[in-house]
Order: structure tokens, then C-alpha cells, then sequence
């Protein structure tokens, strides 16, 4: 109650400072902007779902939502988000439940310096050392508070340091239940370094950084039944890394290596094997083509500010997902969650289009999307003949970079998705998947599922009816032998430009093994937009699944209910 | 200026440098354990649930742990949170869950399976603990005197089945500032049911079909929190607190135990435990 009050009065005479001091001045320079969202869910029971009172706990009503201010005065700014989970939906994580204001900051920039105290999120390279960032889709949030300072010394330098603490939920730090990280960042851009370079058509740029999570305490006790070990730790854990980035015309290539040193934690079985990660894309484009193509080596790179964590809270790094997200509702139905203890994958995506008026992209033209990407584990080998893998205070395993377990597949997808405009009203996305799904690595289960292989087709068709008015249809289906079976799936979307939206859809398990399951997951929703504010309000059910948002992932479960949705921004 | 801020910068950069433990082998060696008799005994607190896949490592780990104490750890496995709740059919039908137990677990927010807690003490800040913090919660409390200590007496015979009598006594050996409540719990040993499992060094994956529930929680004499011991501790007076009751017919009394602990009556962190098997064997 106290850190609150202290928070809140801190932003209210920031906000204050500037009235008293500069008066029309303030009114004149100063600029607000903000956004707010709420989403609230009534739940019912429902006894084909297996939904009842002790499933929901009792809680059929959950709101969860935000509001962010920023506000800004010349090289000052500074701004806060409220948010509150009472309690948080279903699937979220139920540790954030309650309410506060987790964010704040105060911020002054100017050409060469810009100093941010208080909350901030930041990124260096890919993110493969350090990244903290907020995603409302997926609850996740694991902003730093402390300080971070940004220099600009030279033309085409620049350079970040940073320290502080992780958002953990509401949970306060103290000394011991997370580490102090703290890290610095070098950008090079030679081209704006070197005026004669300036015009170049060739590009380079090249970076480095640190990081270091420094959590109190020299050992801990673990148990392997039968037996209690002591493990030294490291107090402090130091990642570093580098990358590079060319470009030449269409040409690009960018590759980041990121190194972490001995981190033994609850991820990663309490071993002491350093941790490497490699990310290298190249990519060439021009009109109407576009290739791309990515690989990684992700091996021990778990990295948390908390040792003892096992679920997505207070991660430093972030590992890019090389596979592609889909947004239709049967090929998203098995995505791919990045396994941060060991995968190794490539990905390459072909874009072209046919140009208007030719013979085969007929009047409108057509464009296509090739992708195929595959993740595999890791080759991991043991460190002598007696010493299993991944056994806790040893070096767990021996791995060489970029060697392939070619027969421990964890995800695989080859895709193409043809975009044709058949007239003036009529358009259409045809697509076909088929993906490899290994559910127990993914989902983190041990030879419960197995692998689910699927073949998923889609045809999406836009009815533009007048300018005011435009129906899109969707057609989906799923065939597997794994799992649940084959599905389907159905949406029609009415839109009444610009204010109104409704739209009506079902995902029918039609290949449900178990006759009593083959069961719909309908939903109706409406829509109103004004401006920059939408409202929704649906009614259906929610299907069993895991969400992903770049490789992250969070588990749904199976609900029943009226959803209302309201953001806005200013 | 630029000048010096990048020299500021660069010795930022050496500190970093240094902040960086690379160690060298033997990273662990096995826990040496000095069972004292004067230190305090532990109640760990085990929330599981037949579906949580993690739950049988986790109390694999809380059996070692009560083994390598030799007595001076006491362990209660609880049934509460999402996966301890039963399905309408199919072999996870068994509801192990008790009301004081599912209070427990939402009110000192153990959020998930497997969760615990060790002498509902608050270890990094929070009284819900990782199982793999467990160990490291126990080894601090371990090394902590003793400062009060309980008797049971039991009365039951075969003859007055089902009927138990109990007499808690309570010593305090430090005159400790604050109210102080006892809570006494049933325990039963031998269960057999399903269990999903994903270790499988404990058992088959993904399901045992007959697992051996130890330690589990039947009921708890006396309400959530218990009943007061004392306001004002008086070391020289012993407390004494007497209950009965009528254990269930489905239960095995040869597998039966009661444990009862003392807790401050506020911050609920417990300062003492003991348990007694109903048939001593």
C-alpha cells in the first residue's frame, strides 16, 4: 500500500511539476497519449466440457484489464499502467491476480543521452541475451525496474546500459527471490559512422553485448531420492554475445551467437554446461519476390533471473521462433513452442507474385507463399559412460553445435498459401498445411501423446458487396490420425464499414475417436468501433490448446461463456 | 563530454566483466545430515493432485527428504488445486480433497501442483515453495532450536473402533510474543489409486494405476487454523488439549496417524510438529 502510494505520487507531481512551472508553456509543448483495455468473461458450467462450479472454483465472473498514460514535456517524459485481475481469466496465469500499478517510469532524452528510471522494456540484438518485454496476449510481462541509460556518443553509435530487477507478478524483490541483471549493449552502424560509407549501397552494422544476473547464495540443497546434494552455484551468471548485420541492395544477412556460462537451474536439471545459442538469416527481395531463409542452434539457454523457475515468469532472454504463426483457426491449432534447453531448426519462405495482366496471374494478379520449417532436439551425448544425461550438478551432456537428433522430430511445417483477386468483389485465400507435431516435447508431457501429423486445407473468400458492406467467409478442415482426430471448421464475417462487425463460427471434432466428444466449439461475436475505441461482445466456447506469440507460449483451457472486450487509445 | 561518458561506459563494461562465477568440479557433493534432538522438527506440506504429471517426482523428493532427517521432517501430503480435482468418469473419480486442505491452498496461495510449504514459513519471500526449493527451505529451518515441544496421547484399542481419544500437550521453552493455535490432522498411509506421472523413474508414464498415496491428509480435528493454545506463552505451564472423534470406516487404522502442530497465530509459520501412528506397530 505504501509503494503504491509512494508511485502514485511520484507521477502525480510529475504530472504536476510542469503545470506549476511552465503554465501555458506546459499546455502548449506537452502531448498525453495512453490506451486502455478490459476484458471480462462470465463463465458457465457446461457438462459436455466437463465445466462445473469445482472446475471454475466457484469464480464464473473474471475481469481482467489496463490503462496506460504517457506523458511527455520537451525531453521529459513519463508514464504508468494500472492494471488489475479479479481474478484473471481462465488460462492465465492465476499469479497475477490482484491489482496495482506494476509499471512506471520517468524518462529524459536529449541528442546524446536518454536516462529511463523507474520501469522499462528492452531488447539487445534478437533479444537472444537479454530481452524484457509485455504481451497481453500471452498475461506475460517481465519488465525491468531500475535504470537504464542510452548514449549516443558518435553518429552511428550507440550505446545502452542497464540494471535493475524483473517483474515477478505482484511479488516484491527481495534479496533472495530473484536476481539483480544488469547488462550493457553496443550498436555500431558503419555506414553512419564513416560519411564516405554514407551513400553506399552496402550496409554494416555490428553489436555486442553483456549481461549478468547476479541472485544471492553459494549452494543449495536438492534431493535425487535417495540422497540430498549440495550444489555450489554461481552467484553470478554472465551471458555475452554478438552479431552482424549486411545488407546490399535486397541482399541481407544478420547472424547472432550468444554464449551464457554455467547456470544451473530448475530448467535445466541443476547441470553445468555452458549454454550457446547461433541464429543466422539471410534474405534477398525485389519487386514481387521475397525470399527468406533462417536457422538456429538453441542448446542449455534457459536464462531467468529466478534458478528455481520453471514456467515462463522471469526469463531475461528471449529465443526468436523460426517457424512461421498462423492465424487461421485449425492450423494454429498446433504450434510451435520454443524449447529453450535444446532445438536446433531451419526455415526457408519463398513470397512472389504473378504481375496484373498476365497470362497466368490473370487480370488482377496472384501472389503465393511457400514456407517449410523444421525443429529438431538437439544431439546430446553423455559426458562418460556412467554419468547419465542431464544429471543434476554435472555437466549434463556433450553437444556439438548444429548437430541434428534427425530422428527426434519436435515440429515440422510445409505450407503454401495462394492469394487470388477474382474481380472487383471477390477474393480469396486458398491454403494447405501440413505440420508434425510433437505434443509431449511441446507441451512439456513424457510419452503421453506422441507425435500428431496433420493435414489442414483452407479457403477464405472476401465478398466486398458494396464499399459499405463485405462478407468473409473461412472453410477449414484438419485430417490427423492422432489425437482427436479430424475437425472442421466454418466462419462467416459480416462487416458494415467502418462501425460494425458480427460474425459467427464453429470448430467441429467430427473425428473425435470417442463418440461423446465430437463436440462444437461455437461461438457468435459483434463488434462496434468509434474511432480508436472497439467493443466486442461474444458467446461460445473455447477450445483446449496451447496460444503462442513468437515461440512463447501459454496453455487455454477448455470454457464456455459471454466475453466482453473493450481498448481504446488516445 | 562524449569522452567521458564513454570511459564511464567502458568501466561499467569491466565491472560487468567481473560479474561473471565461472566454476570449477566437483559442482555437488552429497549432504552430510547431523540429526540433532533439540532442533525443531518440520512439518512439509506436499499439495498434490492424482492428475498433476510432476506430483510423483516432487513427493518422491519430500519422502527422500523425510528419510534423510530421520524424523525430524513430518510430511502431509494435501489434495487440493486444479489437478487433485476429480473427473465424472474415467479412473480419476477418487475426490481426495478435504475442505481445511483446499482452504490451506488458496489462502497461503499455492497456485499450482506440485507446490508446498515448510513450517508455512516464508522462504525467499513466500510461504508456497518449488518442490525443488524444499530442501534448501528445510536445511535453514533445520539448523533452528527448539522452542516448544508436543505430546500426544492417543487412546484407541481395537475394541473402541472407530472411537479415538487425544490429549495434545504443548510446552513452550521460550516465552515467544504473540498467540499461538493448534491444529491436529489425521493422516493415512496405503491408498492405492491412480496417479498421472511423468517420471519415469517414480512409476509408468503416463498413468499408475496403483499408486501408494502416503501421508495423505483424511481430516483435520479442529477447523482451518485449529484452536488457540495460548495469547500469552508461560513457560512454566503446560497446555493441554483434548479431542474426539469418530474416524471413518473406509479409513485403515493401522495406517492412521495424527500429527498435530503448534503455529503463531498470525503469521501462521509453525514452530513445532509431531507426529504418532494410531497403531503403533
Amino acid at each position: 500500500m505504501k509503494r503504491e502510494a509512494i508511485v502514485k505520487g511520484l507521477i502525480i507531481a510529475l504530472f504536476s511539476f510542469p503545470i506549476i512551472s511552465f503554465g501555458q508553456g506546459f499546455l502548449e509543448n506537452s502531448q498525453i497519449s495512453g490506451s486502455f483495455q478490459s476484458d471480462a468473461v462470465y463463465y458457465l458450467t457446461d457438462s459436455q466440457l466437463g465445466i462445473t462450479d469445482s472446475t471454475l472454483d466457484g469464480k464464473y465472473f473474471r475481469v481482467q484489464g489496463f490503462a496506460e498514460v504517457n506523458y511527455s514535456f520537451k525531453n521529459f517524459s513519463a508514464g504508468m499502467r494500472f492494471e488489475a485481475y479479479l481474478p484473471p481469466l481462465l488460462g492465465y496465469d492465476q499469479e497475477y491476480q490482484g491489482l496495482g500499478v506494476p509499471y512506471w517510469y520517468v524518462k529524459y532524452k536529449n541528442k546524446l543521452i536518454e536516462v529511463t528510471a523507474g520501469n522499462f522494456y528492452e531488447q539487445f540484438g534478437d533479444g537472444m541475451i537479454f530481452r524484457t518485454y509485455q504481451d497481453w496476449t500471452l498475461g506475460y510481462d517481465n519488465s525491468m525496474r531500475g535504470l537504464r541509460v542510452k548514449l549516443t556518443p558518435f553518429s552511428g553509435v550507440a550505446l545502452t546500459g542497464v540494471i535493475g530487477v524483473q517483474r515477478n507478478y505482484w511479488v516484491p524483490f527481495k534479496e533472495n527471490n530473484r536476481g539483480i541483471v544488469k547488462g550493457v549493449d553496443a550498436d555500431f552502424y558503419l555506414n553512419d559512422m564513416i560519411s564516405s560509407l554514407s551513400s553506399s549501397k552496402f550496409k554494416l552494422s555490428f553489436g555486442g553485448s553483456f549481461v549478468s544476473d547476479y541472485q544471492k547464495g553459494k549452494s543449495m540443497e536438492i534431493v535425487i531420492p535417495p540422497k540430498i546434494y549440495e550444489l555450489n552455484l554461481p552467484e553470478n551468471v554472465a551471458t555475452y554475445g554478438g552479431r552482424i548485420n549486411l545488407n546490399y541492395s535486397g541482399l541481407n544477412f544478420y547472424s547472432e551467437y550468444a554464449h551464457k556460462i554455467n547456470d544451473p537451474s530448475a530448467m535445466n536439471h541443476y547441470i553445468y554446461k555452458n549454454g550457446d545459442s547461433w541464429l543466422i538469416t539471410a534474405s534477398y527481395s525485389r519487386k514481387n519476390f521475397g525470399l527468406t531463409a533462417k536457422t538456429k542452434w538453441i542448446d542449455n539457454m534457459s536464462y531467468k533471473s529466478d534458478r528455481s523457475v520453471t514456467s515462463n515468469a522471469l526469463d531475461i532472454n528471449y529465443l526468436p521462433s523460426i517457424t512461421k504463426e498462423h492465424t487461421y483457426f485449425l492450423a494454429a491449432m498446433y504450434p510451435c513452442a520454443t524449447q529453450p534447453t535444446g532445438e536446433v531448426g531451419g526455415s526457408a519462405e519463398m513470397i512472389f507474385s504473378l504481375p496484373k495482366n498476365s497470362k497466368l496471374g490473370g487480370k488482377y494478379g496472384m501472389s503465393f507463399a511457400l514456407n517449410f520449417s523444421q525443429v529438431n532436439n538437439i544431439k546430446r551425448s553423455q559426458i562418460n559412460d556412467t554419468t547419465a544425461i542431464n544429471t543434476p550438478g554435472t555437466l549434463g551432456y556433450k553437444s556439438t553445435p548444429f548437430a541434428v537428433d534427425w530422428k527426434d522430430v519436435f515440429y515440422q511445417d510445409v505450407n503454401i498459401e495462394v492469394t487470388k483477386k477474382f474481380s472487383k468483389k471477390w477474393k480469396g485465400i486458398f491454403a494447405y498445411y501440413y505440420q508434425t507435431y510433437n505434443k509431449d516435447v511441446i507441451e512439456g508431457h513424457l510419452d503421453e501423446y506422441g507425435t500428431i501429423y496433420s493435414n489442414i486445407g483452407v479457403v477464405d473468400l472476401t465478398w466486398n458487396v458494396t464499399t459499405k458492406y463485405s462478407l468473409r467467409g473461412e472453410l477449414q478442415g484438419l485430417w490427423t490420425k492422432q489425437d482427436k482426430g479430424n475437425w472442421l471448421a466454418g466462419m462467416l464475417e459480416l462487416t458494415i464499414a467502418p462501425k460494425w462487425f458480427f460474425s459467427v463460427s464453429d470448430q467441429w471434432n467430427i473425428g473425435n475417436p470417442v463418440s461423446n466428444l465430437k463436440l462444437h466449439y461455437y461461438n457468435v461475436s459483434a463488434g462496434f468501433i468509434y474511432n480508436t475505441t472497439r467493443i466486442a461482445l461474444s458467446y461460445g466456447r473455447q477450445r483446449e490448446g496451447i496460444v503462442c506469440v513468437g515461440g512463447v507460449c501459454r496453455y487455454v483451457p477448455e470454457s464456455t461463456g459471454l466475453t466482453l472486450s473493450i481498448n481504446s487509445s488516445f | 563530454m562524449k569522452f567521458r561518458v564513454l570511459y564511464l561506459m567502458i568501466a561499467l563494461a569491466g565491472t560487468l566483466i567481473v560479474s561473471c562465477d565461472k566454476l570449477e568440479q566437483p559442482y555437488a557433493k552429497e549432504k552430510e545430515i547431523t540429526i540433532d534432538t533439540n532442533k525443531r522438527k518440520i512439518l512439509l506440506e506436499d499439495y498434490t493432485g492424482m492428475k498433476c504429471v510432476n506430483c510423483p517426482a516432487a513427493t518422491a523428493g519430500a519422502e527422500a527428504l523425510v528419510e534423510q532427517y530421520k524424523g525430524q521432517v513430518v510430511l502431509m501430503t494435501v489434495h487440493a488445486g486444479y489437478f487433485s480435482k476429480p473427473d465424472a468418469s474415467g479412473p480419476y473419480t477418487t475426490d481426495y480433497r478435504v475442505a481445511e486442505g483446499v482452504n490451506w491452498f488458496d489462502d497461503f496461495m499455492l497456485i499450482s501442483n506440485p507446490m508446498g510449504m515448510v513450517n508455512r514459513a516464508p522462504y525467499n519471500g513466500k510461504q508456497a515453495i518449488g518442490a525443488g526449493s524444499w530442501a534448501e527451505a528445510i536445511g535453514i529451518i533445520a539448523l533452528q532450536n527448539e522452542v516448544a515441544s508436543i505430546n500426544i496421547q492417543t487412546n484407541y484399542t481395537t475394541s473402541s473402533r472407530h472411537h479415538i481419544t487425544t490429549t495434545i500437550e504443548t510446552k513452550f521453552f521460550e516465552e515467544l510474543a504473540g498467540a499461538y493455535n493448534l491444529t491436529v490432522c489425521i493422516l493415512e498411509d496405503s491408498i492405492i489409486g491412480w496417479q498421472k506421472n511423468n517420471d519415469p523413474l517414480v512409476g509408468p508414464v503416463p498413468d499408475i494405476e496403483n499408486y501408494v498415496f502416503n501421508d495423505m491428509l483424511r481430516t483435520v480435528l479442529n477447523g482451518t487454523y485449529g484452536e488457540q493454545v495460548t495469547n500469552v506463552v508461560d513457560t512454566s505451564h503446560t497446555y493441554s488439549n483434548e479431542y474426539l472423534y469418530t474416524i471413518t470406516e473406509s479409513w485403515n487404522p493401522a495406517h492412521l496417524s495424527l500429527v498435530a502442530f503448534v503455529f503463531n497465530s498470525e503469521t501462521k509459520e509453525i514452530i513445532q510438529v509431531t507426529k504418532q501412528h494410531l497403531v503403533e506397530n
